[in-house]
């Protein structure tokens, strides 16, 4: 109880401080989440098209997520990428590929067989079936899968720190090294609390944009 | 193979035997590896597919409704497609559920999995409609109904196309539906046409022992005693005044489209020695005489031992 006054404490006298490093954190986080987003999600509605990209694709991105995450930060200053935010932020997005791989492809391809041959035979275009089928139908699922990926990344952006990143680890690195658990507290709250907030807007914007017809059905 | 505008024509046959294919081939589904077809006259290779498809309507048998489209969105999928304009769309939904005595205020924005299957195969030929396509494809399309349902979508179906005069070649494995709706049943059989003519000329004759044997000899054996009554009447050819009538009571008539069997339960019944047929409005066309049909039911009975005892022989 007296660790947790003490942490309030520390927030709230050094609220500027903490603050910046959530903003730091943000901006880790979100750079490579957008690009996940805008390179995998193209790239798995293309291997959907073209089957023999797919296994190449979901290997590639599940080796990455196999690697642990330390691991990966070391790897890519090993092979000369620097310190920084940028190792930070190319570990990050290979980090975030995998469950965003995944169920783009699950997503797509789960759309029945018969409702997809029902629009073609009714003379959709590659590019409507696309549109106005196999998205709208799959953007459900490929949120689910952005959501864990970004819930991953907030916490793995933490470790961003160790390599002079910035942002929510950097507190929780200066208290480890100060023995002073007030601060190491005032980094890990608020990036529980981001995750949790991630969390909980991601499923709220999953349901907002999951078509009204197939929210709840009927059998 | 030619069919002609305004024609129901049905492929049958056992599965496998090419009849889906043959269908999803008139819309570039699949493509054949010889032969053409032609539409107007016109190579089909020549309109693009998806312009094809756009110009023909498509029915398939697990329905296949788009789950986050309205009801009134997927019945003009077509039309949107197009680039026809939203408010013409829903007027045109209105139009087709009117058509088929679904409520428009009531299902024009309801949700496919919020239907039966039986409305929501409704709706699948309602949305071959839409476009107004002069050639509906439609593959089982009640197959997986229940029978009750596939019944009244059947009559539904015929007299639909009564009213649009469409085209329609229809895909089923089930016999009964084929002669129920067919202008002409084509029987398929690995690929080719075995018999292709009206479904009495193949009740009656069919064309080699395969087709028999798919229609099954107990059809053959219905199929005569629920043959018209005109088929077997003795035609009056001058219209007959009611005086010299040969019927004792001459309210019990029959109308020429019932069966040989209603007419025989009738005479049967009512104790009659011969029975007037009349069309609708009332004028004899025809008279049935009670010793005539006991001696063509005797006939139809016979046959049918002969066949059987020849079954057990060979």
């Amino acid at each position: 109880m007296q660790l947790l006054a003490e942490t309030f404490h520390f927030i709230s006298t050094h609220s500027d401080n903490v603050l910046h490093a959530i903003w730091e954190h943000l901006f880790i986080v979100m750079i490579p989440m957008g690009l996940a987003i805008l390179i995998a999600v193209p790239l798995t509605i293309l291997a959907t098209r073209i089957p023999r990209l797919y296994p190449w694709l979901l290997g590639f991105s599940n080796a990455m997520q196999t690697v642990p995450s330390l691991a990966l930060l070391a790897l890519l200053i090993a092979i000369g990428v620097g310190l920084g935010l940028l190792p930070t932020v190319i570990a990050l997005f290979l980090y975030a590929l995998m469950p965003i791989v995944r169920n783009t492809f699950v997503g797509i391809t789960g759309v029945s067989r018969e409702v997809k041959d029902a629009a073609i035979g009714m003379g959709v275009t590659d590019w409507q079936l696309l549109w106005m089928i196999e998205l709208p139908l799959a953007l459900k699922v490929i949120i689910a899968g952005v959501r864990s990926a970004l819930v991953g990344t907030i916490g793995f952006a933490t470790l961003g720190a160790l390599i002079g990143a910035g942002g929510l680890g950097e507190l929780i690195m200066r208290g480890l090294s100060m023995a002073a658990n007030d601060i190491v507290l005032a980094g890990t709250l608020p990036a529980m609390l981001l995750a949790f907030l991630a969390e909980f807007l991601m499923g709220r914007l999953e349901i907002a944009l999951t078509p009204r017809g197939i929210r709840t059905i009927k059998h | 193979m030619e069919i002609k505008r305004g024609e129901f024509v049905v492929l049958i046959g056992p599965s496998g035997c090419g009849k889906s294919t043959t269908l999803r081939m008139m819309n570039r589904l699949v493509e054949p590896t010889s032969g053409t077809i032609e539409i107007d006259g016109k190579d089909y290779k020549s309109y693009p597919p998806v312009e094809l498809r756009r110009r023909l309507g498509y029915v398939i048998q697990q329905v296949g409704l788009i789950p986050h489209l309205t009801i009134a969105e997927n019945i003009t999928f077509v039309l949107k497609l197009k680039g026809i304009k939203e408010n013409e769309r829903r007027a045109r939904a209105k139009e087709l559920l009117e058509l088929i005595e679904m409520n428009p205020d009531v299902f024009m924005d309801r949700y496919p999995s919020e239907l039966s299957g039986g409305q929501q195969q409704r709706i699948g030929v309602l949305r071959a409609l839409a476009h107004d396509p002069d050639i509906i494809l439609m593959d089982e399309p009640f197959g997986a109904l229940d029978p009750i349902t596939r019944e009244q979508l059947q009559d539904e179906l015929k007299r639909l196309q009564r009213s649009v005069h469409k085209t329609i070649v229809f895909v089923t494995h089930d016999m009964d539906e084929a002669v129920r709706m067919a202008d002409r049943i084509v029987i398929m059989r690995n690929g080719d046409i075995v018999q292709a003519e009206s479904p009495e000329q193949i009740l009656r004759a069919p064309a080699d022992e395969f087709v028999a044997n798919f229609i099954g000899r107990q059809r053959l054996l219905r199929q005569k005693t629920e043959m018209p009554v005109a088929d077997i009447m003795s035609k009056v050819v001058a219209p007959v005044s009611g005086q010299v009538s040969v019927n004792p009571e001459p309210e019990i008539t029959i109308r020429p489209e019932s069966t040989v069997l209603q007419s025989m339960q009738l005479i049967l019944s009512h104790n009659l020695d011969s029975l007037t047929v009349t069309d609708f409005d009332g004028k004899i066309v025809g008279i049935v005489n009670r010793a005539d049909l006991i001696s063509f039911l005797d006939n139809v009975r016979l046959a049918d031992k002969e066949a059987a005892s020849t079954k057990v022989v060979s």
